[in-house]
């Protein structure tokens, strides 16, 4: 028996054009694609209200974007050597502020897992307070440290610090609550108390991933840190800041030049010392 | 040494993993559980160092009641554990995860900044040598086999120096020539240093091999607690019968 003989029941053709008709007509995928299109529009178009989003202007704006970064040029170079310090002021910033940021994760990291969490009411308190510190941007906890212990470094290494314990901490509990439960059960077993088990079952656990996502948010606390000196919190942000204040855009272009650099550099050395760790 | 008595347990109202069972275990005796998964073997072994809270009943260990942290406590510093997956650490050396044995016997300051005296370091060694691992003393554990792995999981038991080991199913994930010789590392221990032995075991060939004494269990009552030499046919059928003949055709 060939292979012909045995595929029976081929189709007439006009039962293909049934079926053809049928898929042309498929009403679920056509209401439903036209549905979502209608709603898609809508919240664009709502967007777009709210915003004063218009195109017209966008063209007229052009000549004023064209006009700035005409002169930018030629960029001056020899502020470079004054922007030094600052940069490795900001470098400063992140790198303090990051291990600020780890110091608060992580009493409130391990309560916040919820196998290691005495109870559920410090379990919520404490997915609340990370949730709260997460929520906050950096320039807003920048605005109050300013505030509070005046201009300067300071407070953008409080400010960093601060804000990203949120997600350091978030993350950590998340690391925690998905560690193999078994070795936890046999160090309990073994007699050895709470503070020994998260120490020999779990921080070997999730060593890595944690150190990895510490590195990761450093590369981010630079990037933030550049931002935090706008509003006073130090560092080569604070120069750029200036020189956009006194249309010095020339400076200006060789301070961004250099920020662009250092993150390079930054994230080059992180990336390397996350894939050793892995 | 353990005495068992009117243990139940409920994870909910409806499963009822164990239903009044009474039970003594004698110092240097080597005792198997036998039953099917699902019969209450484990929970059995967790009632007794307390990783499983009981609903009602009361356990003893040297005559102490196990009804307070302390004793809870030296229950588990001198009852060594060993599990079906090994529960080992496996980013730790095999070094580390015996030390691992050590820690209620330290202060928890000292353990946090990974200081062990030196002669747990050098018990440590010694428990390695024994279960044959000396050679993988600085190698991380996941680099090694499931029998290597069961053994740092009696090495580590060993370092407790322990009366009693609870052992829930150390053979049951492992190829036939590795149980063999886990099973012999564990009767080696209970007749030179005469250590209790509660063994989980689902294999009534290894269960009539290494056992002085056979419990069966099943949906979580004790249907029969035997010498070995007394345990008949009709034992074994009553404790995996029925389920098996119903799949028959």
């Amino acid at each position: 028996m060939n292979i012909k003989q045995k595929v029976k029941g081929r189709l007439s053709d006009q039962k293909r054009a049934v079926l053809v008709v049928q898929y042309k007509r498929d009403p679920i995928s056509k209401v439903k694609y036209t549905v979502w299109g209608i709603i898609l529009l809508a919240i664009v178009w709502w967007s777009a209200q709210g915003t004063n989003f218009n195109l017209i202007e966008l063209q007229a704006g052009a000549y004023g974007i064209a006009d700035i970064v005409s002169r930018m040029f030629p960029p001056d170079f020899s502020i470079a050597s004054r922007m030094i310090n600052p940069i490795i002021e900001t470098v400063q910033i992140s790198i303090l502020g990051t291990i600020l940021a780890i110091l608060i994760s992580i009493p409130f990291g391990l309560l916040a897992a919820s196998n290691i969490a005495p109870n559920s009411v410090v379990y919520q308190s404490s997915r609340l307070i990370l949730n709260t510190l997460r929520a906050i941007p950096e320039v807003i906890f920048a605005l109050i440290f300013v505030a509070a212990v005046g201009l300067g470094p300071f407070p953008g290494v409080l400010a960093i610090g601060v804000s990203s314990s949120g997600m350091l901490g978030k993350f950590l509990a998340d690391y925690i609550e998905n560690v193999a439960p078994g070795p936890l059960e046999a160090l309990k077993a073994t007699g050895a108390n709470k503070i020994q088990v998260i120490n020999y079952a779990i921080v070997p656990q999730i060593l890595p991933e944690f150190v990895s996502l510490a590195l990761f948010r450093w590369e981010m606390n630079f990037r933030a840190s550049t931002i935090l000196g706008i509003v006073g919190a130090g560092g080569i942000g604070f120069e750029l800041m200036t020189s956009m204040r006194l249309f010095k855009y020339q400076e200006m272009i060789v301070i961004l030049m250099l920020i662009l650099l250092v993150v390079t550099i930054v994230d080059t050395i992180a990336s390397t010392i996350r894939n050793r760790i892995i | 040494m353990i005495s068992i008595s009117g243990l139940s347990k409920n994870y909910n109202q409806e499963v009822q993993a164990l239903k009044t069972v009474n039970l003594n275990i004698k110092s240097g005796e080597f005792v198997v559980l036998l039953g099917q998964s699902g019969a209450g073997k484990s929970t059995l072994l967790r009632c007794i160092n307390r990783l499983v809270e009981p609903s009602e009943g009361e356990v003893s260990f040297n005559g102490v009641l196990l009804n307070n942290t302390k004793n809870i406590k030296h229950l588990r510093q001198k009852t060594g554990m060993i599990f079906q997956h090994y529960n080992l650490v496996k980013r730790l050396t095999v070094l580390q995860n015996v030390l691992c044995g050590r820690l209620a016997f330290n202060n928890t300051l000292s353990t946090c900044l990974k200081f062990f005296p030196q002669k747990d370091v050098e018990l440590a060694l010694a428990c390695i040598e024994r279960v044959g691992l000396s050679d993988k003393t600085y190698v991380r554990t996941d680099q090694l086999s499931g029998g290597q792995q069961q053994r740092v999981g009696i090495a580590r038991a060993l370092v407790q120096q322990p009366q009693i080991v609870l052992a829930d199913e150390p053979v049951a994930s492992l190829d036939p020539y590795s149980a063999e010789m886990v099973m012999e590392i564990l009767q080696e221990i209970n007749n030179k240093d005469g250590i209790t032995m509660v063994v989980s075991l689902h294999n009534v060939q290894l269960a009539r091999k290494y056992a002085h004494r056979v419990i069966g269990i099943r949906e979580g009552r004790i249907l029969f607690d035997k010498p070995v030499d007394r345990i008949q046919e009709i034992d074994i059928d009553l404790t995996y019968g029925g389920t098996q003949d119903t799949c028959e055709h």
